[in-house]
């Protein structure tokens, strides 16, 4: 067997799992970047990882800047080189002076303060630019971008491993094989949405497991299950009765972000739908705020025709008609979103 | 290169900084890039890389004793790259290939009717690895106890100095033997952490060369 056709079965699947997230009802509460990082992240050298996490957008994002750091592949699907993240940019490792503020009565003195983990004060940080607008009065604008390893279908973390430690599994899930991965980082390179974290204290990089333990159960992923706002649909692609099967597919409203780095990832986003535009003189006007050029740099030209059916559909349940799209993304029984993945965590 | 019978104890051997090192023969060698473009089926990403291979030079001690054979290893670093702080940060690097069958490359680290043995240090680590590699990819770190390999090391004056040690027997599987009076081959490798060096992007010294090892 050739290498070549080795990694091509590297990446491959028979199934694969994907995650939908509605834009619309994210309130950026960071309760799945929460659940996550109890679960996974809280082992020495992890401190900085968020493998679930979510940002304003438009923004830096995080890890900061992972938009302009290339990775993933071009138009002719060719390998196109990406940059290492450091620590400050991928949020890293806060401490407090909670001992001085709290235990040695300097309470009126000494305030609550982070340092860096070099000891700096912070210059940067996990969500610095939270709620930062983009647009001018009083047309600002942002929405909530959740974000976490997409477990794409073509996967450039797989392709830049030189020790082919990274694979899909059956159900699509991409991991990082611990035994085997020796810390080279060209995956943080080549993974375009900078969902690739380098463990200083054990020397391998490591990413989102996609919860598999639970999900081997059929529990969904706690970030997708701990959701407060609902947001989320999970279940295999090609489940025709599942919602992610539904909003992907037949209804066309929920897409890939950045379709153009040509990795065909798993996670899914319906949208935002944004509120109205105000003209010159004030006036409200049926113009969204978010400008259609900054959807299309996100998700591509398919966002045009996924609002259309979301104004569309909203406009029938306001006119009292009945409407499906509408009613999955409003999901009354949270068990409806998660496919066969509704088993109890404990 | 040649590696000549000295009867010197393990333990001197083992010193980098041993005035008998002093009476042993250096071999200067030349390091160049490592052709990684030919890497492009095994990572398309560390294909693409530029820029590596910053150490040009190394130079080379070689001794046996019948039965342990050593050798010293230096060559001029500024930076000394031997902790890791930042997760764009990597360590400097050191290691000596072996073929284990005739005909193996040391530019694809063999293949798998072919593999190759190598003897890997990385500053800051607690030793050194065995390496067995049959061909880009397939690497495989094994610990130094595999083999009986040990290393020491100290960085002076802008200067890494290296020393590997292991018994000269070889069992076989996947550990080179060196025989007193047998010739074999020998290639090496350095990575310069501070110019985020690993993997392929390293500077090398070629295909293996003949190593003449006295009787
Ligand atoms: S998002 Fe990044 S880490 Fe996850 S599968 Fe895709 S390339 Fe790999
Ligand atoms: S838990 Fe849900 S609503 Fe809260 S930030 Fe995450 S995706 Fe948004």
């Amino acid at each position: 067997m050739s290498e070549t056709s080795s990694k091509q079965n590297l990446k491959t699947s028979a199934r694969q799992l994907a995650t939908v997230i509605d834009l619309n009802k994210c309130m950026g509460c960071q309760s799945c970047t929460v659940a996550c990082k109890n679960l996974w992240t809280q082992r020495p050298g992890t401190e900085h990882m968020r493998w679930a996490n979510v940002g304003t957008y438009p923004g830096r994002g995080y890890p900061r800047d992972w938009q302009s750091k290339g990775g993933g592949y071009d138009k002719d699907g060719n390998a196109k080189a990406g940059e290492l993240i450091n620590l400050v940019e991928a949020g890293d490792n806060f401490q407090f002076n909670h001992d001085e503020v709290f235990n040695q009565q300097k309470g009126q003195s000494a305030h609550l303060q982070p340092t860096t983990s070099k000891g700096e004060k912070p210059q940067w940080g996990y969500n610095w630019d939270e709620d930062q607008t983009s647009g001018d009065w009083p047309n600002a604008f942002f929405f909530y971008l959740p974000r976490k390893c997409n477990h794409c279908s073509n996967a450039p973390c797989i392709d830049a491993c030189s020790r082919n430690a990274i694979a899909k599994r059956e159900d699509g899930v991409v991991l990082i094989d611990q035994e085997k991965c020796t810390g080279h980082r060209h995956c943080v390179e080549a993974c375009p949405y900078g969902m690739v974290y380098y463990n200083l204290s054990t020397g391998r990089s490591e990413k989102c497991i996609e919860c598999f333990p639970r999900v081997e159960q059929s529990i969904a992923p706690a970030c997708n299950r701990q959701c407060v706002g609902r947001t989320r649909a999970y279940g295999y692609l090609d489940d025709k009765d599942s919602q992610v099967h539904k909003l992907v597919y037949d209804w066309q409203v929920a897409l890939p972000l950045h379709p153009e780095y040509g990795t065909q990832p798993n996670v899914y986003y319906v949208p935002p739908m944004s509120t109205f535009a105000y003209d010159d003189e004030g006036r409200l006007t049926d113009e969204m705020r978010i400008p259609m050029e900054v959807l299309e740099e996100y998700f591509g030209s398919a966002v045009n025709g996924a609002l259309k059916t979301l104004v569309t559909e909203r406009q029938k349940k306001k006119d009292g008609k009945s409407s499906e799209l509408m009613d999955i993304l409003i999901s009354r029984r949270w068990e409806d979103r998660f496919a066969q993945f509704t088993n109890e965590p404990v | 290169m040649k590696v000549k019978r000295h009867s010197l104890d393990a333990a001197l051997l083992l010193d980098g900084r041993a005035s008998a090192w002093s009476g042993i023969e250096e071999t200067l060698l030349p390091l160049s890039p490592s052709p990684i473009a030919l890497t492009e089926s095994v990572s398309p990403y560390m294909a693409k890389i530029t820029g590596h291979g910053k150490v040009k030079k190394i130079r080379v001690r070689m001794a046996h004793n019948g039965s342990i054979f050593s050798m010293r290893l230096s060559w001029d670093d500024p930076d000394k790259d031997n902790e890791t702080t930042d997760l764009d940060e990597f360590s400097d690097a050191v290691s000596v290939m072996f073929p284990l069958a005739k005909g193996a490359t040391a530019f694809t680290m063999g293949s798998e009717e072919k593999p190759v043995n190598a003897w890997f240090w990385k500053a800051g680590e607690p030793g050194p690895f065995d390496v067995l590699a049959e061909g880009y990819a397939t690497s495989n770190r094994r610990p130094a106890e595999t083999s009986g390999l040990r290393a020491s090391d100290y960085h002076e004056g802008g200067t890494w100095v290296v020393v590997l040690q292991r018994p000269m027997a070889g069992d076989g599987h996947g550990i080179v033997h060196i025989e007193p009076g047998v010739d074999t081959g020998i290639a090496f490798a350095v990575w310069e952490g501070s110019n985020k060096e690993r993997s392929a992007q390293k500077a090398v010294s070629g295909e293996f060369k003949r190593l003449k090892v006295d009787a």
